[in-house]
């Protein structure tokens, strides 16, 4: 049909197919990339735009009942009005931009149409009413705080908080010119499907493509069979045994059978319904605890048990007989999705014979290297573009959809998108862990802890994925922040026929966070003790010293973060009338890098062009988490530089992994780059199989086995690193995903900081050579370099960059203190680098009839070791508390016989702005402490890591009974406030 | 895949007699077409402006089908007479969905998903439906229950002005906005100084057989409003609900919910 609309002004004619939605117009057929997909149902506002002045959600609309509409997207806003209104939403997005209000982004646009709105129409009078003004779009990374307090400020008509440095990046995306993987700009792409498994557990008797294949509209349809490459998925850190399609088996509900592009949707969609496949269905294993019996079905041939690890410290058993008091309990974090805004999967295509594929991915190269092993191509033959994306948290450690993609590429020849929607998302893609953790802990009655026993189990779906990584860290935090004398954690994965797994947000801390902090919580009540204090009497008193040892440091930080936090949230406030009220706390020493003995390096660039300017490049991709603003900012102060340095994701590094291409400027050549897949391959598989081996025993010959070992991998380890390091000097190390995690600005900001150290010593060899002096009497500075004693001579950058031949070009690497992997005394795995302290507390009633929530006060003290930008630390803060208090009160993904039921974010319950609590106060201290630049720490998972937890120990106090499962629904919470 | 726009009424009527699904908001019609791929014949009503009117006619307050629902929220003339009304389409998804979805919309979803419908029920509304013989208001209890034979469009509610009832909504869901309703009470009283001379209440989203809490009902008839009496109210309305909508959530809870909503509703509206 034909339509006719004023889109920003502009009257636009065109035809449409009548089941178009008017997302899908602007988006994907007239290039207005601002109006993105996140639901496709209304919940999440990310397509809001202006329709007729009236914000509406555009997926809820046809294309064809646009005709004659005027319609005014968040890119339109400011030139919708007249000049007050446009002044208006100009001060807005200057409020936002101060505030550091977005992260990843991808919900701004929708925001924007929504604020500026209310601004117009009254909706922003008061923070309640901005936050109903705002209730329909989610946001995931924020936790709405800063988008609340901008508006309001705008609305207010206040002068914008001033800033150092403008945030350039957020500012592009709040004036929506920025594009995300799924809002490459490709013209009618064919539609990429795929076709899922239908059991959790079958055989695949018979698959027939023939009929769909012949079906008008179809491009492709590809069954493993069509797979030229290596058929499989996931990471290769560990055991690589995830099929890309699957072959003769199904597993679980989120294997891929089959993909289809076709031209339209619904070609693509009968494509799906013709292909036949016949399943055997088999027998299911779905409970961990099932699993990890013996006699249990296997989800592989081998055992369900893929990896075990053992921590001990002392003698449990005598620390157990010892004590006052033993408290038991088991507790349960059932699965959580991601929920990034942004959907899974992007666009690809062929560009100069080239695959170029737009996707979300945290690892650029190894999402390379997956499509280029599935295609069997080498991996300079495909190109990601992953510069940013809208929310990632952990999902995209895993990787398939790439492959997927490329395969429906490769075959077609031509554009395709393929992009799960949320349904999908939800009910196929890979979940974080689940968490059985069984706990024993003897104290004394003074609260002195003595012992602790625990058996956790997490459950990995049907394959190994990053498992062995989660169950290292629940192993090496058994004890969270407290110094236990005798401990013992036996932490197990197990496979099972339930969604595969992906790390999220704290990579396992999370889960054995609320593990410990439960019991913690049981034995306080237990004793009639306050919990706090209890905490603050056993925080920990050692930590690593850099090489893997222990060394003794005075807890002070934390407890000043314990302490800081209860003053900043004051006496309890009202609660309504019959309400029950809670107080919590919570002490956070949560993990941030890889444990000792990863190979983990990362590689900074540091140029000045001609002009003068400056730049920083890195590997690390914009997921939100603001880390290329803080490689500026720390540039920019390294300097005392007056302007804000351009940031870049470097694509060089990832054309090629050894690293060759980003420090040489050239490939290196082929016997070097067989020699680092040889490695690489050899460290892969010699830690699958150590996992593997390790599994088969029991409990006590596994720790003698563990001992005997250790010296043997620690040796090869360092053997094949070194190795490594010899050939490629600056090669970043495949054998783990790099770059992810609270240490990202921490890795990435040395590498940085490495690399400007260099780039001064290069400017001031070049400028005591033009001067003529020696380079002891010159200075680096903003301006340039000049002389100490006459600061008028000198060279200024532009003529520093001249001198060198046009660019001033600097290389840094940043690499973790390297130690043994395992401690050669015990077999136990060494910690990780560097600790996240903080305490949450808060105040929140239940109305016991309901089991309704609300939280009435929140406090967060984090030692953030030197805060850069303190807005974005925030920002990272009041974002983690919203996905914590999420995952402990709303995030509940209902799964029944390994399948999915919950339908999409109008069930999958992502905070809104009105269910997170608009009085959180969060306090920075800067102990300086953190390994770092300047003494900076990672910041990012603690607060998610802490806020689940909080709420749990209120939830405690305000039922006077624990509950033992997170997400506590308000169905449960009713039920315990009738126990009570 | 067919999509009309019919200038009138009339025009409307005839299309959706010939097996066209009337599209005006698409909050439920546009996710189906797009995102499940069903292929209707849209009959789009969005434009029929007369439909869209609130107006007091023949004793009646009449609401036209294509009022949305965040203008029935805001709207004065309901929340003075109708606040159960105004409080069910305040309970709806979120501030765009309110924005574009209709009364209209919303009823046709029946019970258990339109939120307005235990409304309807609990006022003793009507619900106007025009189909080929013409238009003919069918009680909002039975349009509940049993639906309406023939193809039709609704084109509004009447709301009795009978004057001297108050009514109340309430919705629990798990999350402020968006939230899904797990358990929804509309009640409509009449008092005479302390006392209950009339008492309607229903449920909406656990049944589509029984929206209406009879028992409860009787037991508020000329009865002094009070604690005790709200107690009763609320543990007979548990008792009696009827749950024959399958849920993930428990039946003692839902149960529970049912008291907890008789409870909140009759306290909040026999306040002096």
């Amino acid at each position: 049909m034909k339509v006719a609309l004023r889109i920003n002004g502009r009257p636009v004619e065109c035809q449409t197919p009548v089941e178009l939605s008017l997302r899908e117009l602007l988006h994907d057929h007239l290039g207005y990339k601002e109006v993105r997909y996140g639901c496709g149902e209304g919940v999440c506002g990310a397509c809001m735009v202006l329709l007729d002045g009236e914000p509406v959600a555009s997926c809820l609309k046809l294309a064809v009942q646009a005709e004659g509409a005027d319609v005014v997207t968040a890119a339109g806003l400011e030139a919708a009005g007249d000049d007050a209104e446009a002044a208006q939403v100009r001060l807005l997005k200057e409020h936002l931009l101060a505030r550091g209000a977005f992260q990843c982004g991808y919900c701004a646009c929708g925001m924007l149409v929504s604020a500026a709105h209310a601004l117009k129409s009254g909706g922003a009078a008061t923070p309640e009413a901005v936050r109903h003004s705002l209730s329909g779009n989610l946001c995931r990374c924020s936790g709405y705080q800063q988008i609340v307090d901008g508006v309001t400020a705008a609305a207010a008509g206040d002068v914008p908080p001033a800033v150092r440095f403008v945030n350039e990046n957020l500012r592009q995306k709040i004036d929506a010119t920025v594009r995300y993987p799924t809002d490459a700009p490709v013209e009618d792409p064919l539609v990429g499907r795929i076709l899922w498994s239908e059991h959790p557990a079958a055989r695949i008797t018979a698959l027939d493509v023939r009929a769909a294949r012949a079906l008008p509209g179809v491009e492709a349809v590809l069954t493993s069979r069509d797979i030229p490459g290596r058929n499989r998925a996931g990471t290769n850190v560990f055991i690589s045994h995830h099929p890309l399609l699957a072959v003769d088996r199904v597993r679980s509900m989120g294997d891929a059978v089959a993909l289809v592009a076709a031209q339209t949707e619904e070609a693509a969609r009968a494509a799906l319904e013709a292909i036949e496949v016949r399943y055997e269905v088999l027998p299911a294993v779905l409970d961990p605890r099932e699993a990890a019996r013996r006699e249990a079905p296997r989800v592989h041939r081998r055992s369900n048990l893929i990896g075990q690890f053992t921590e001990t410290r002392g003698d449990v058993e005598a620390g157990l007989r010892q004590a006052d008091l033993v408290v038991e309990d088991t507790y349960f974090c059932t699965v959580n999705d991601h929920a990034c805004m942004e959907l899974e999967g992007g666009l690809g295509w062929y560009e100069d014979g080239v695959l170029v594929l737009s996707v979300s991915c945290e690892t650029p190269y190894m999402a390379q290297r997956a499509a280029a092993l599935a295609l069997d191509l080498p991996t300079e033959r495909v190109r990601i573009l992953a510069g940013r994306m809208g929310g990632a948290f952990g999902k995209y450690l895993i990787t398939s959809i790439e492959a997927h993609l490329a395969l429906l590429v490769h075959k077609t020849g031509k554009p395709v998108k393929l992009v799960l929607d949320r349904k999908e998302a939800l009910a196929r893609a890979p979940k974080r862990h689940s968490f059985i953790g069984t706990y024993r802990l003897g104290l004394r009655n003074d609260g002195t802890l003595l012992a602790l026993e625990a058996d956790v189990l997490a459950d990995s779906g049907p394959y190994v994925s990053m498992t062995p990584a989660v169950i290292s860290i629940f192993a090496v935090e058994a004890a969270g922040a407290y110094e236990i004398p005798h401990l013992r954690a036996n932490t197990r994965g197990v496979l099972t026929n339930n969604l595969p797994t992906a790390p999220m947000r704290g990579f396992g801390t999370q889960q054995i966070s609320f593990g410990i902090e439960s019991i913690i919580e049981k034995a306080a009540r237990t004793l009639g003790m306050d919990p706090l204090e209890l905490r603050r009497k056993n925080l920990v008193r050692t930590r690593h010293d850099g090489r893997g040892r222990e060394r003794a440091v005075e807890p002070t930080w934390l407890d000043c973060t314990a302490e800081r936090a209860l003053e900043a949230l004051g006496p309890p406030p009202e609660a309504p009338a019959g309400w029950l009220v809670g107080r919590g706390v919570t002490t956070v020493h949560a993990k941030y890098g890889f444990p000792y003995g990863f190979v983990d390096r990362f590689l900074g660039r540091v140029t000045v062009n001609g002009t003068g300017a400056f730049e920083v490049a890195s590997e690390v991709p914009d997921a939100g988490t603001g880390v290329p603003f803080g490689l500026a900012s720390l540039l920019a102060e390294r300097f005392g530089l007056e302007q804000l340095p351009g940031y870049r994701q470097s694509q060089d590094a990832l054309d090629d992994p050894t690293g060759f291409l980003f420090s040489r400027g050239h490939r290196p050549g082929r016997l070097r780059t067989w020699c680092y897949y040889t490695i690489e391959t050899l460290q892969s598989n010699v830690a699958g199989t150590l996992q593997a081996r390790m599994a088969d025993l029991g409990p006590s010959s596994h720790r003698r086995a563990m001992r005997l070992t250790a010296w043997a991998v620690n040796l090869f380890n360092k053997l094949s690193s070194g190795l490594k390091t010899w050939l490629f000097p600056y090669g970043p190390d495949a054998y783990v995903p790099r770059i992810a995690g609270s240490r990202s600005f921490y890795m990435a900001g040395r590498a940085v900081l490495d690399a400007a150290d260099h780039l001064e010593a290069h400017a001031l060899a070049l400028a005591a050579q033009a001067l003529g002096v020696d380079a002891g009497a010159l200075e680096a500075g903003g301006r340039g370099v000049y002389r100490r004693d006459d600061p008028e001579a000198g060279l200024s950058w532009a003529e520093l960059a001249a001198a060198a031949g046009g660019t001033l070009t600097a290389i840094g690497t940043a690499r973790l203190p390297r130690g043994n992997l395992l401690v050669s005394r015990s077999g136990n795995q060494v910690g990780p680098v560097d600790f996240m302290d903080g305490t949450h507390a808060c105040d929140l009633a239940v109305d016991p009839d309901t089991g309704e929530v609300r939280i009435l006060g929140y406090a967060a003290c984090h030692d953030v070791g030197r805060a850069f930008n303190p807005e974005t630390i925030r920002g990272q803060v009041y974002g983690g508390i919203a996905m914590g208090i999420g995952q402990a009160l709303y995030e509940h993904l209902v799964v029944e016989q390994g399948q999915v039921k919950t339908q999409g974010l109008h069930e999958y319950l992502v905070p809104t702005s009105l269910d997170v609590p608009g009085n959180v106060s969060i306090i920075l201290l800067e102990s300086g402490e953190g390994l770092g630049p300047g003494g900076a720490k990672g910041v990012g998972e603690g607060a998610a890591v802490a806020a689940p937890n909080v709420v749990a120990n209120a939830l405690y106090d305000a039922l006077g009974v624990q509950l033992h499962t997170i997400p506590a629904t308000p169905e449960a919470i009713a039920e315990a406030a009738r126990r009570r | 895949m067919e999509y009309v726009r019919p200038d009138t009424i009339g025009a409307a009527v005839a299309r959706i007699a010939e097996g066209g699904t009337p599209l005006a908001g698409g909050t439920v019609v546009v996710p189906r077409v797009v995102r499940k791929g069903m292929r209707l014949a849209l009959v789009d009503i969005s434009r029929l402006r007369a439909l869209e009117d609130v107006a007091e006619r023949e004793g009646h307050l009449y609401v036209g089908a294509l009022a949305r629902l965040e203008r029935l929220a805001e709207h004065p003339a309901l929340q003075a007479s109708f606040a159960a009304v105004a409080r069910a389409a305040a309970a709806v998804g979120n501030p765009q969905v309110r924005r574009a979805a209709t009364l209209g919309g919303n009823l046709a979803l029946r019970l258990p998903i339109s939120d307005l419908m235990p409304a309807l029920v609990a006022l003793g509304a009507e619900v106007v439906c025009a189909g080929p013989e013409g238009e003919a208001p069918v009680p909002a209890l039975q349009f509940a229950t049993d639906g309406v034979a023939y193809p039709h469009l609704i084109t509004g509610v009447r709301l009795p002005l009978e004057g001297a009832w108050r009514s109340d909504f309430v919705k629990f869901a798990w999350r402020r906005a968006s939230g899904k309703t797990v358990v929804n009470v509309a009640a409509a009283l009449r008092l005479e100084e302390d006392r209950i001379v009339a008492a309607r209440l229903a449920l909406g989203r656990t049944t589509t057989r029984a929206p209406r809490l009879s028992r409860t009902e009787q037991l508020l008839t000329d009865r002094r409003v009070g604690t005790d009496l709200v107690q009763e109210a609320a543990a007979t309305a548990a008792e009696e609900a009827a749950l024959d909508v399958p849920s993930r959530v428990g039946t003692p809870y839902r149960r529970q919910l049912v008291a907890a909503g008789v409870r909140q509703l009759l306290t909040a509206m026999t306040k002096p």
